[in-house]
């Protein structure tokens, strides 16, 4: 059994890690959920493999018993009943298993930025591990982040590429940042083209004695928002894709502005090139673009305003308590 | 617990799958009509017995997933969008999403 955000690397067989079906000696093998990944830590009911034993059936039947009395959260209550099982030694190991993190990543307990901008470590990440299990980030952000480390496999997603606009150099404080993505999203927009996420951004909180880094674009912008107004597809989505076929894609770079005009006329004609340009990718410029002074322009302003791109958001828990995603820089 | 939101990554898994010559051993559970029926336009077996009443697609998602997750089916195979061709050899896949996984 798996949820729905596990991604396999696509590198190990998915059951690798695991005690095969031939070992009689286990019952129920669960993915850790705790950053110590002993036989006594917590399990994530996202991914298990279970036998259909006596044990493990009661372990189900009492989950269910204290779930429909109480609706609380099945992780929680199927933990506590296997604890109180293994304490009780019909489910003492290894009958029931925690798995090991080197085999089954939980997202939330990995601090994957550390590596994301390097393909080479990313390669090495998928290599070793069987599957990676999104957790802590959530709605179309698990999906954008799994794509970029290359766990999509669909082949005509990539063999039948649609045209594609991604922003380049995009720079500037959260507020200019979301800016920028929204004159993106614009242009993809009338275009008639997909959007393409920018390999990150240089961002800051602030100007005034400005701490620059290379941010995650969704560490800044609410990936559902996005994909509220456009089709989308992961940053490295050029490099993925080669996987699939040599045939390389025909890519443009339009500066946003090239110095000899208003910057309202600069943002019309940048609208026409990429309506008008044939190639296939067109990736527009944002080097040096003053956001500020484009927000002065009413019409620019108000497209800003209606795409409604935010920061990323906090997501609402049960116990009422709010959860920053991984990465949000939150300023 | 699939609901059509999920069936990109429900193709995306089966494919993963394939890779390993296992994609056939892979069942959802899915929460809605749409995603049966998606399942069955890609090949994938689904079972429709956990989907949603109309109270439970406006509520908390934990609950529909919950209920698939800690209760067992009574009658599995009923519910199939339409037969496996075998799930007796090997570990059969199932895969379970919300409308909004959480962890």
């Amino acid at each position: 059994m798996l949820d729905a955000d596990v991604y396999l690397t696509g590198t190990r067989h998915p059951l690798s890690g695991m005690r095969p079906l031939a070992d009689p000696s286990w019952e129920i093998q669960f993915q850790c959920d705790w950053w110590d990944a002993s036989q006594d830590a917590n399990v994530n009911i996202g991914w298990y493999w279970a036998r259909p034993t006596n044990a493990v059936r009661e372990l189900f039947v009492r989950s269910a018993e204290i779930w429909n009395k109480t609706k609380n959260w099945d992780q929680a209550i199927m933990n506590d009943v296997r604890s109180e099982m293994v304490k009780e030694g019909s489910l003492t190991f290894p009958k029931s298993i925690v798995l090991g993190h080197e085999d089954y990543v939980n997202a939330m307990l990995v601090d994957w930025r550390d590596f994301y901008f390097d393909q080479s470590r990313v390669a090495d990440w998928n290599n070793k591990h069987v599957m990676v299990h999104y957790t802590g980030i959530f709605n179309v952000l698990k999906t954008v982040i799994a794509k970029h480390f290359g766990q999509w496999f669909v082949e005509d997603y990539y063999t039948q590429s649609p045209r594609l606009l991604q922003p380049i150099n995009i720079s500037g404080t959260t507020n200019q940042v979301i800016e920028q993505i929204a004159l993106s999203v614009h242009l993809a927009k009338t275009s008639g083209r997909t959007f393409m996420w920018p390999l990150g951004v240089n961002h800051t909180c602030s100007l005034e004695n400005p701490q620059w880094w290379h941010a995650t674009t969704t560490a800044v912008v609410e990936a559902r928002l996005v994909e509220a107004q456009i089709s989308w597809v992961e940053d490295t989505y050029l490099f993925n894709r080669k996987r699939y076929t040599e045939k390389d894609l025909e890519l443009t770079t339009i500066p946003f502005a090239d110095g000899s005009q208003t910057l309202e006329q600069a943002w019309y004609s940048l609208i026409e090139k990429c309506q008008t340009t044939v190639a296939s990718v067109v990736q527009v410029d944002f080097f040096q673009v003053n956001t500020d002074r484009l927000r002065e322009l009413p019409p620019i302003r108000e497209l800003i305003e209606q795409m409604g791109l935010t920061t990323c958001q906090c997501v609402w828990l049960p116990d009422g308590g709010c959860w920053f995603p991984h990465g949000c820089v939150n300023c | 617990m699939a609901s059509k939101e999920y069936l990109d990554a429900i193709v995306n898994f089966r494919t993963a799958l394939d890779k390993f010559g296992i994609g056939k051993t892979y069942l959802v559970l899915c929460l809605d009509t749409e995603c049966v029926e998606g399942a069955k336009a890609n090949d994938v077996i689904a079972y429709g017995g956990y989907r949603m009443n109309s109270k439970e697609k406006d509520g908390d998602f934990h609950v529909p997933v919950a209920r698939a997750k800690v209760r067992a089916p009574n009658s599995i195979v009923s519910h199939l969008s339409w037969r496996p061709i075998s799930t007796s050899s090997t570990a059969v896949t199932t895969l379970s999403c919300s409308t909004q996984m959480f962890i």
